[in-house]
């Protein structure tokens, strides 16, 4: 489903991401780790077209992400609060993004009660603002969005962040059921190694722009990684 | 401690982020706000005239006091509007052991160092020099001065006491106050009997009245330390943003949801209200042109048809004056969410034209507002007018689409308007400018024309204008092609908080 080839992103002298090439196939559950600047948001942006490569391509389902907007309807997306419209109340919210996928909202409404422990009576009817949520909830906002289209490729980075335990349980069983029955691709950035070794069906270790392991979690090779994590800290 | 909070509020103002921009555009706000200053200053010397020829019976500055309670109750009006309590610098000391009551001390001393307690000075000094230094004395001079700063400094400290004791309630008390005002001014609510009051108030403070001066400093006093006391009390109440509660439709108001009802741009306009009326600048941005418009009635009152050719820029400006305001700061409104924007799939032409048109529905229904005025009071300038309005429309809005696709800067729509220097970069001056320069060839054109300056200039403009309306699916397309070369750019700069 997602092919890079020779994808290269510099800031200057500083290599933010280097990847010769990279292959998910459609249903992988992926998680990306690595340290802060190894490159994880970076490879993000750069399969939603948000930043310019310095050299190569992402191409789903063989077209170039860049110039072309068909995977556009394909992919949901929370990267941070630039993924918001914060004077929205959550509902206009879902509502507007679903438009944008041409949901009706009906359909809308159908699947907001699948979050609806998620949500844990915190976002919808609060008649307050997103800007007026605090992290954690605008977090949830995000997620629910991206996920509400029903998207054949989901990408949310660090999703765990900011939420209460029960949340990260409750979010962890949904990506999980929504990748089981729908075969949806995902690729999923936390620093928690648990997290993602739970869910995911492959792991891709990054530092320093590059993939330094690319891994199943059966293979395992996961105490190789919680090696790598204990080496760095040591 | 009370000085080092002193000297970090004074870091703060010196390292805010609209101290960092090039000398260039420094240099240029500078002289902004230079000529802002100037214009007040030039209206303080050209007062004593006009008030002399309003009222020929009274010395200018007798007329002036007995103005000067309307002239401070206005002033009170738009601090309770628009001067905030700057308790945000406080905030970041709560959870260090500094006193609450040196928090309090020093938000309300730094309020004093508020705009509002000096711009009518700029205006004051003029007209006093005028008409009391050399006309009555110095003394009479300087007394009037120091009174008027005085009756300022009660207005500050009346507002401070409003909003941080009494809950502060905006509609109700602006209602209330214009309320007031309206009976006032229509003579229904002791008028006369309040510009006499005003008129003994204005001399009691020329002549140094030992009282009054006492009383005045003595209600500044009693408010500071009332508004002390209940700053410490309720210090994380006001500090807290969260607490505001707000009682929001869930789904938009009824203009909302009928906008977004409209088929293909509905999404986009629905967009667009919400992002001018639910974010502070944004909002204020936007409305403060309805406050501009009485200004043109009273010119088809009294301006002769021929000193319009002189002013026809201005004019334009004027017409196309809800796009022109919010367009020059074109797609910055957006950055905050822009990531999301780009992520998903929005046809672009349909994206910018959505916005297009909506600003130009907007100065459609301005104009007809204005039509009845006109052929009512000076029909002679409805074909200016009309040229002027396709104008704006069209060349007008087109160049600040164009160039708006260049302007990279982060704008919080929901940050604070007054003095806020966000989006303002050199490439924004030279679109607004540049739009001025356009009418340039309209002038070489009704010139070669056998119409006549005035006539040729109108059906020129407007020829100009509809071209640019019926054609607008080509410059939109130009537009969104270099929308798409400069993406990247933007989307980094957009991330740069």
């Amino acid at each position: 489903m997602i092919r890079v080839e020779n994808l290269k992103k510099q800031y200057g002298q500083q290599t933010a991401l280097d990847i010769d090439r990279l292959t998910i196939e459609k249903g992988q559950l992926v998680g990306i780790v690595g340290n802060n600047g190894a490159g994880k948001t970076t490879l993000f942006r750069l399969l939603l077209d948000l930043i310019e490569p310095t050299q190569g391509s992402v191409f789903i389902h063989e077209k170039s992400v860049a110039g072309n907007y068909h995977w556009k309807n394909l992919t949901g997306s929370y990267l941070d609060e630039g993924f918001l419209i914060d004077f929205m109340t959550p509902e206009e919210f879902f509502y507007f993004t679903a438009r944008l996928y041409g949901l009706p909202k009906k359909a809308v409404d159908e699947k907001l009660q699948v979050f609806s422990r998620f949500m844990s009576g915190e976002i919808l009817e609060q008649k307050k603002y997103i800007r007026q949520f605090s992290t954690g909830n605008k977090q949830k906002v995000g997620i629910i969005a991206a996920m509400l289209v029903q998207p054949e490729l989901l990408i949310l980075d660090e999703p765990f962040n900011f939420l209460d335990p029960t949340s990260q349980i409750l979010i962890k069983r949904m990506l999980k059921q929504e990748n089981e029955a729908r075969h949806t691709t995902m690729l999923i950035s936390s620093h928690n190694l648990n997290h993602i070794t739970e869910i995911c069906t492959r792991i891709i270790l990054l530092e320093k722009g590059k993939i330094i392991r690319d891994i199943t979690p059966e293979s395992g090779d996961m105490k190789e990684i919680e090696q790598y994590f204990s080496i760095n800290a040591e | 401690m009370f000085f080092i909070l002193l000297r970090h509020g004074w870091l703060s103002f010196v390292r805010a982020h609209y101290f960092e921009r090039s000398l260039g555009i420094k240099l240029l706000l500078g002289f902004v706000v230079f000529i802002s200053l100037w214009y007040i200053y030039m209206l303080g010397l050209a007062l004593p005239n006009l008030l002399e020829n309003l009222f020929p019976e009274e010395y200018p500055h007798e007329a002036f006091f007995s103005l000067l309670l309307f002239v401070y109750g206005s002033e009170l009006l738009a601090r309770l509007f628009f001067q905030k309590v700057p308790r945000q610098q406080a905030k970041n000391y709560l959870h260090l052991p500094v006193k609450k009551r040196s928090l309090a001390g020093y938000t309300l001393i730094r309020s004093w160092f508020s705009v509002y307690n000096f711009f009518l000075l700029v205006f004051l000094v003029p007209f006093f020099l005028q008409t009391l230094y050399g006309p009555v004395s110095p003394a009479a001079f300087w007394n009037a001065l120091l009174g008027c700063f005085l009756i300022s400094g009660l207005n500050h400290s009346l507002s401070m006491f409003i909003k941080t004791s009494t809950g502060w309630k905006p509609p109700a008390l602006i209602a209330a106050g214009l309320l007031i005002a309206a009976l006032i001014l229509t003579g229904y609510f002791l008028l006369e009997q309040l510009m006499n009051f005003s008129g003994q108030l204005g001399l009691a403070l020329m002549q140094g009245n030992g009282w009054l001066f006492s009383g005045l400093i003595m209600a500044i006093l009693l408010f500071q330390y009332v508004n002390v006391k209940s700053l410490v009390k309720n210090f994380y109440t006001l500090s807290d943003q969260s607490t505001k509660s707000s009682e929001l439709p869930l789904y938009g108001n009824f203009i909302e949801r009928l906008l977004g009802k409209v088929p293909v741009y509905g999404v986009f306009w629905e967009l667009e209200w919400k992002l001018i009326n639910r974010n502070k600048r944004a909002r204020n941005n936007f409305y403060q042109w309805p406050v501009f418009l009485p200004l043109l009635v009273y010119m088809f009152i009294y301006i002769p048809h021929q000193a319009y050719s002189s002013m026809t820029p201005m004019l334009m400006l004027f017409m196309g004056s809800y796009g022109i305001n919010h367009l020059q700061y074109a797609f910055s409104w957006e950055s905050r969410f822009f990531d999301y924007l780009a992520s998903k799939n929005i046809p672009l032409d349909i994206f910018i034209q959505a916005k297009y048109y909506f600003y130009a529905m907007l100065a459609l229904l301005q104009f007809f507002i204005l039509v009845p005025f006109i052929l009512w009071l000076n029909p002679t300038v409805l074909l200016l007018f009309t040229g002027l309005v396709l104008f704006a429309i069209g060349p007008a809005f087109c160049l600040l689409l164009y160039t708006g696709v260049g302007n990279s800067t982060r704008i919080d729509p929901n940050g604070r308007s007054f003095f806020n220097m966000e989006g303002t970069s050199g490439r924004l001056f030279i679109s607004v400018f540049s739009i001025f320069f356009t009418l340039v060839p309209v002038y070489i054109v009704a010139w070669i024309l056998p119409f006549g300056l005035m006539t040729g200039f109108s059906i020129t403009a407007g020829i100009t204008g509809l071209l640019f309306i019926v054609f607008n699916k080509r410059w939109v397309r130009a537009t969104v092609t270099r929308f798409e070369q400069t993406k990247y750019r933007n989307l980094n700069k957009y991330r740069e908080k």
